[in-house]
């Protein structure tokens, strides 16, 4: 369904050389998530075994970005490593938005009392610190890539719910939601047909920009120890794993910071770029 | 001597404001609204007639009184869905009344399937010709609102509320925001709807020069209280209260004539200083 | 008041505002999308004149451009627009300098014009810095409150301690009414004022403003949608359709015998007042894009070339 607004808005987009940027980086990590058995150069690299005639061996032209303690690819590793962290954050924001969103709008739009009781559940979890909270998850269940996606799941939906129940509150002060109540529209369908539709460019650029700190908080969970475990390659455990051969090996720290670098800021721009052209559209 | 279809009895309703005020929106307010008939309320701002509307269509409850609709009464308690159909609203701003998310076809059609009118098949030849009879083009069904004008989507607002097939139209200030020559349009197009449907309507308004043409009754709201009620000819003929005197009065005219009949209003004696409070 | 009398050539010292085929675009997504076409209108000193439209008429352009407030929206301005004699098209600086002090202007809406931040005893100071850049507070205070009783506001002090949304509409109407004028500017642009207020509301702010005008002998430029509002205290009168003027008359000439097709549908599709009657409701014709009329003794002065 073509607005005529939303022209305008893809037009700022495309015009807009950040957004363009990200976008880029984007489309690079996503695409080489999707074909990370077709373009990795060793995906047996991936597993447990390496090249034991190459071990800790410095980037040359066999091994693009150098090898690990035991003579694993580190590009290799690095692509699947973003297979890893973009199921994380689709999974994550699969599971959290839905939920989030649903109490924001029972929240926006229900009477004072339910409001006041799902806001203030919602509030109990956001003061919790993030880590600390994965932590105590992962410490009760056993750390791995699941539970550390379980973890951050329930530490990210309230922040969809507080987005959702600004919107639904600006929202219900427009006509449409008085018309749609005296021409005798059900709840679920003024919230999910007539409300939802209003706040989902704010939720899905939201969303984009969630992903690169869903990753940057997995990544951080995992240097920890607290998420995927070895031999599954991971940006935050390799870093933490390189981490004690620096400098000398510094291509094993350098290369997976950078890989963390390059996603975060890939989808944060296109989020940026995403909430611009979604304000020219208003 | 037909009965009425809507009647207002001994209505107040109270409520606190943000501040913790307690502010009386409407007190001891009791009005009717006779089958086909135009009822139009005057009013201003703080006159209590959006809370009226409210009260009516249903939003609210009235803190005092009780509100009948074919004899029945409505107030106090829910309302079954066959009842909400009859009583339809057409807002002031149709910028807003709109969902910008849905096309128009969808907004019109909202009552068709909220109150299950007609086979589902043919429910979108149904939005068809409704909009055909507010006097748009059938294919303004795929449209967004973004894409109209004041005018249009007021008209589709019109028709939305009449695929409901409603018996009683609350019109809260429907052509304030439009164009002169818009409005004129919109106002005819109102008077035909009811003339062919034998709709009844509460035209809610602080412009009497509007009511004066389209309503058989009218009553003045000021300050949440009605202080004056009759046929349109004896109001503009002769106003009792200080208040309408006021308003007509204050109209802005265009002609010698309607100047010589207004200026009977105006005293000498200019209102001076600040009008009452924020 | 006539307009009868023949400008001199070169004379442009009893005109304060005179736009000559004055053309704006503004970028669209398909194109250029044209708000004036061609407009020329002029305002003398002490007069009132009213430019009455429809929405995107293109009234509301030709305020904000007297102002200097169009620069930012990428708009392609051409023609000219000069005020008291200076040209104001391509030159910011001076329309920059003027605003506030020379010409000011008042909205529909006083609660959202006026800065919720600050107090009115602030605006006013700010406004007063603009003519007399070192005012002192005291005196800055003691015109503000001679300019609140102006129009009628007792208990100035309390009006200046406030904050805007503190105020009811009709007061904060009149603090606008009273900053726009507090400099004696030489035009006022009144773009659709109190159009938002209640009638009754209305009816008395204008009448105030009528007042105060005549008091300071400000010239107006007066822009609404309402002809009845127009012929209570307009002198003369342009009517705009789809960015070109298509009547200019005086008031009395305008209401008495209108002649374009487009004032004529206007005037038919007022609601009347006195009688039992559903206004008349013409669709778009043609002849609405008729060319000019202008009523005797209604022109546009010649300018000489610079």
């Amino acid at each position: 369904m073509r607005l005529a607004g939303d022209s305008a808005a893809w037009r700022a987009f495309w015009r807009n050389p950040s957004a363009l940027v990200g976008l880029a980086l984007v489309a690079l990590v996503v695409f080489a998530a999707l074909f990370a058995n077709l373009i990795a150069p060793y995906p047996s690299h991936a597993g447990p075994v390496g090249d034991f005639a190459a071990m800790t061996a410095a980037p040359s032209a066999r091994y693009l970005l150098g090898t690990d303690t035991i003579g694993r690819d580190l590009l290799t590793r690095l692509i699947f490593a973003y297979r890893l962290s973009l199921e994380m954050a689709v999974v994550v924001l699969a599971v959290a938005t839905p939920i989030g969103v649903t109490v924001g709008l029972l929240g926006g739009y229900l009477g004072p009392a339910t409001s006041y009781a799902l806001m203030r559940l919602t509030d109990v979890f956001l003061a919790i610190p993030p880590l600390v909270l994965a932590m105590s998850i992962t410490g009760f269940l056993a750390p791995s890539a699941i539970h550390g996606m379980m973890a951050i799941t329930v530490m990210w939906w309230p922040w969809y719910a507080r987005l959702a129940y600004n919107l639904t509150r600006a929202e219900k002060q427009e006509g449409y939601v008085l018309a749609a109540e005296t021409v005798g529209a059900s709840t679920p369908h003024i919230l999910f047909r007539e409300i939802l539709p209003n706040c989902t460019p704010a939720i899905l650029t939201k969303m984009t920009i969630d992903v690169g700190f869903v990753i940057l908080i997995a990544s951080s969970m995992s240097f920890l120890g607290l998420g995927a475990q070895a031999p599954t390659p991971d940006l935050g455990s390799m870093v933490a794993d390189g981490a004690r051969y620096m400098p000398d090996a510094w291509w094993l720290t350098v290369f997976p910071a950078l890989a963390i670098l390059i996603v975060v800021m890939g989808f944060n721009l296109l989020g940026d770029g995403l909430r611009e052209a979604a304000d020219v559209r208003d | 001597m037909t009965d009425p279809l809507l009647t207002v009895e001994g209505v107040s309703k109270r409520f606190r404001s943000a501040a913790g005020q307690d502010v009386r929106a409407l007190s001891d307010v009791s009005i009717d609204v006779k089958p086909g008939e135009c009822h139009a309320i005057i009013g201003e701002s703080g006159s209590g007639k959006s809370t009226l509307a409210g009260l009516i269509l249903g939003l609210i409850e009235p803190t005092a009184g009780l509100i009948r609709f074919k004899g029945v009464i409505v107030s106090g308690r829910r309302r079954p869905l066959a009842l909400k159909r009859a009583i339809q609203l057409i807002q002031q701003n149709p910028r807003s009344a709109l969902n910008s998310r849905r096309t128009i076809g969808q907004s019109v059609r909202l009552p068709l399937d909220v109150h299950g009118l007609g086979k589902r098949s043919l429910r979108n030849e149904r939005v068809a010709e409704l909009l055909r009879e507010v006097g748009l083009p059938p294919d303004y069904a795929n449209r967004t609102p973004r894409a109209l004008s004041g005018g249009e989507g007021q008209r589709v607002a019109i028709a939305r509320a009449l695929a409901c097939e409603p018996e009683l139209l609350v019109l809260d200030e429907p052509t304030s925001s439009l164009d002169v020559l818009v409005q004129a349009r919109v106002l005819q197009l109102l008077a035909l709807i009811r003339r062919e449907r034998g709709l009844a309507y509460l035209f809610i308004t602080h412009d009497l020069a509007v009511v004066h043409g389209i309503a058989e009754r009218v009553s003045v709201l000021e300050k949440g209280e009605l202080v004056e009620t009759g046929a349109t000819r004896e109001i503009f003929d002769s106003p009792r209260t200080a208040y309408t005197r006021r308003l007509l009065g204050s109209i802005p005219v265009v002609t010698e004539e309607e100047a010589r009949f207004r200026d009977r209003f105006r005293t000498s004696a200019e209102p001076d200083g600040e009008d009452a409070g924020a | 008041m006539s307009v009868t009398d023949v400008l001199p050539e070169g004379g442009g010292r009893d005109i304060v505002l005179a736009a000559r085929d004055l053309r704006v675009a503004f970028p669209g997504p398909r194109g250029p999308i044209e708000a004036l076409r061609g407009v020329s209108l002029h305002v003398r000193r002490g007069e009132k004149v009213a430019l009455v439209g429809e929405s995107g008429s293109g009234k509301s352009t030709i305020a904000r451009l007297v102002l200097g407030l169009l620069q930012d929206q990428g708009a392609r301005i051409a023609g000219s627009v000069r005020l008291r004699g200076r040209e104001i098209v391509g030159d910011e600086s001076l329309i920059r300098a003027a605003r506030g002090d020379r010409v000011t202007m008042i909205f529909q809406d006083a609660v959202s014009a006026l800065n919720p931040t600050f107090t009115i005893r602030d605006q006013f100071r700010e406004v007063l810095r603009r003519r007399d850049p070192g005012i002192s507070k005291s005196h800055a205070d003691r015109r503000a409150r001679a300019a609140l009783a102006d129009v009628r506001l007792h208990e100035p002090d309390r009006v200046l301690s406030s904050y805007v949304f503190q105020l009811s509409g009709g007061m904060s109407q009149r603090v606008m009414i009273s900053l726009a004028l507090a400099n004696d500017p030489d035009l006022l642009v009144a773009d659709e004022p109190g159009s938002s207020l209640d009638v009754t509301v209305q009816a008395q702010t204008l009448r105030l403003m009528n007042d105060l005008i005549g008091r300071h002998g400000t010239s107006v430029l007066f822009i609404s949608h309402n002809l009845g509002v127009v012929r209570e205290f307009a002198d003369r009168v342009y009517v705009i359709y789809r960015g070109r003027i298509v009547e200019h008359a005086t008031v009395a000439q305008l209401f008495a015998d209108a002649r374009h097709p487009y004032t004529q549908a206007l005037l038919a599709a007022m609601p009347r007042l006195d009688q039992a009657t559903v206004p008349d409701a013409p669709e778009a014709r043609p002849d609405f894009a008729d060319p000019l009329i202008e009523h005797p003794g209604c022109f546009e002065p010649n300018f000489v070339a610079a």
